[in-house]
């Protein structure tokens, strides 16, 4: 069963419109990359979906339901949102952070769902902790773990290991894989290629608005498509660790 | 922290309003203070000096900076901007430029400062709610809206000051803001305001945290992101214009007020909106206390003593290290 949908969407900043007759499914419990050159829509998408953009034609569909008769509240039960930029200039602790998570429900059952949220993310011991003095990767869970706390199944990240070193790159995307073995369906922006091979089952792969490839991910990355989509040479490479091959983007180096 | 601050923020401001209604050049001791306080004999004289000169002052500027405390917090969280005061949507110049046109067009005296004032500080706000309203109450849009209006009022009232020269010192006078014609009517619509338009916003505080956020953030955690920032600054900025309408602009304590309560309690609104209030309170009584009794005749305008006094307690505090808004 599809999670989300978009029928015939019209949709962007400004005009031209970026999407015109925008038309894709996202099964229920996949992790989908969400690919593309600057510019070409990842994040307009996203934000289709948490209705900071209105489509101009077409319709958004989750677990069946039109989001557009559903109201901010409503849809941010359904689903959990980490942003590209989140800038923390003020010393919250972790705690207060996830539990702005809980700002569409009514009150009652916060406590144990905050918990939760935090223990899936492992940032119990970070509690009392202030986010201002918290690192890169630790505050990235803490926003994690407010997303979770929204209680929706449907995850929308926007690049969320754009800033972080690799064993944080890591310990994040293991966290999301989980996730999705957890029943979420995600939708990650990643401008890393071979994170998006490495850890989605998914790939949409965007270019100027349109979609170009939208498939599992394995069928989705080719030489040819990433030439034509990005403009870049790439080779193909075994991991060992992961048992099969990947593309990589040809760098000649000095 | 909340509890214990409130607190003694409470016993210190009485201690202070005790303390400003005995001193003074009548010569009354704070027993024939509380005497009076308490409706048992003195001088009708005194009796008049206590009642009707200091107390509804005393009330006045308490109110008044609680005011200004409270939605500095609310313009702090609702623009995302430390820098933010309740006079950054034009409240201020909107107001000075209801006095000068009143003057200018010989309304002043049929209606007043205060109504002119009011009418003046309204309008301009809500002209730049409405300018920002297509971009959906965005912050930078809103402030620099409230940034260019304000410069076009200060030329426009400089230009009506420079063709009436004579009300010129009347101008600056109130805009310098005093305490000292505080009476007992004003004190009841400033009473009003805060119950009506301030104390009611202390329901929004886990609206104002998610202000905190970034917008798209916010958004998808499911707020109302340009809905709520009007429903909270719209009462906000009127109930400081009623201030400022009665006792001019009274500059620093809607900027301090909430920076140094998030230093004890953090940026929590549920922690934050009743210290806010409480110290805006303190301080402008303190101010205006000092204001009274620093020259041997005379009075100094308010808001000099609340700059002066108010802007090295600020830097000390900023400097003291570490300090992230909270």
């Amino acid at each position: 069963m599809d999670s989300l949908t978009f029928k015939d969407v019209n949709g962007g900043w400004g005009e031209p419109l970026l999407f015109e007759n925008l038309s894709l499914s996202v099964p229920r419990g996949s992790f989908t990359a969400l690919t593309g050159p600057n510019g070409s829509g990842k994040s307009t998408l996203l934000k289709l979906i948490y209705k900071e953009i209105r489509p101009t034609e077409g319709a958004i569909y989750l677990n069946g339901g039109n989001i557009a008769s559903m109201t901010q509240k409503e849809l941010a039960r359904k689903i959990g949102f980490v942003a590209q930029h989140h800038l923390h200039e003020y010393a919250f602790t972790a705690r207060e952070v996830v539990a702005m998570g809980r700002y569409a429900h009514p009150r009652g059952e916060d406590d144990a769902v905050i918990d939760a949220a935090m223990e899936a993310c492992d940032i119990t011991h970070l509690a009392d902790t202030l986010i201002t003095t918290l690192s890169g990767g630790e505050q990235q869970r803490v926003i994690l773990a407010r997303a979770l706390a929204q209680q929706g199944r449907l995850l929308l990240l926007d690049e969320p290991v754009n800033h972080l070193d690799v064993k944080h790159q890591q310990a994040i995307m293991e966290l999301l894989r989980r996730l999705s073995h957890q029943g979420y369906t995600i939708i990650c922006v990643l401008h890393d290629l071979l994170l998006a091979q490495i850890y989605s089952d998914r790939t949409i792969m965007l270019k100027d608005g349109v979609i170009v490839a939208h498939d599992r991910s394995d069928a989705v990355f080719t030489k040819e498509r990433l030439a034509e989509v990005y403009q870049i040479e790439a080779h193909q490479v075994f991991d060992p660790v992961l048992g099969r091959s990947i593309w990589l983007a040809s760098h000649r180096g000095a | 922290m909340k509890k214990p601050l409130v607190a003694i923020l409470i016993a210190a401001s009485l201690l202070l309003a005790l303390v400003a209604l005995t001193l003074g050049p009548s010569g009354i001791t704070v027993g024939e203070t509380v005497h009076i306080l308490l409706g048992q004999g003195s001088t009708a004289n005194k009796h008049y000096i206590i009642w009707r000169l200091r107390l509804p002052r005393i009330i006045a500027s308490f109110l008044t900076g609680a005011i200004l405390g409270f939605s500095g917090a609310i313009f702090q969280a609702a623009l995302r901007n430390p820098m933010a005061d309740p006079f950054i949507l034009g409240v201020s110049s909107g107001a000075s430029f209801g006095v000068a046109v009143a003057l200018a067009v010989g309304l002043g005296a049929l209606v007043g400062f205060p109504i002119a004032a009011l009418t003046g500080s309204v309008i301009t706000t809500l002209v730049i709610l409405a300018l920002s309203v297509r971009q959906k109450g965005a912050t930078t849009t809103l402030i620099l809206t409230g940034v260019a209006i304000n410069y076009i009022l200060s030329a426009a009232m400089t230009l009506l000051m420079f063709m009436n020269k004579e009300q010129y010192q009347r101008i600056l006078y109130w805009s310098m803001g005093s305490f000292s014609t505080a009476t007992w009517s004003e004190v009841t619509v400033i009473a009003l305001t805060m119950v009506v338009l301030i104390i009611p916003l202390s329901a929004s505080h886990r609206s104002l945290d998610m202000l905190l956020l970034d917008e798209s953030s916010g958004r998808a955690a499911g707020l109302s992101v340009g809905s709520v920032r009007l429903m909270v600054l719209l009462p906000a900025s009127i109930a400081t214009a009623v201030c400022v309408s009665y006792f001019g602009v009274i500059g620093f304590i809607g900027l301090m007020a909430p920076h140094v309560s998030r230093l004890i309690v953090g940026p929590k609104h549920q922690r934050l909106l009743a210290p806010s209030a409480l110290f805006g309170g303190f301080l402008l009584l303190l101010s205006d206390t000092l204001a009274r009794l620093l020259l041997p005749s005379g009075e100094l305008p308010v808001g000099v003593i609340t700059s002066l006094a108010g802007v090295p307690l600020f830097i000390y505090l900023l400097r003291r290290g570490r300090y992230r808004y909270g």
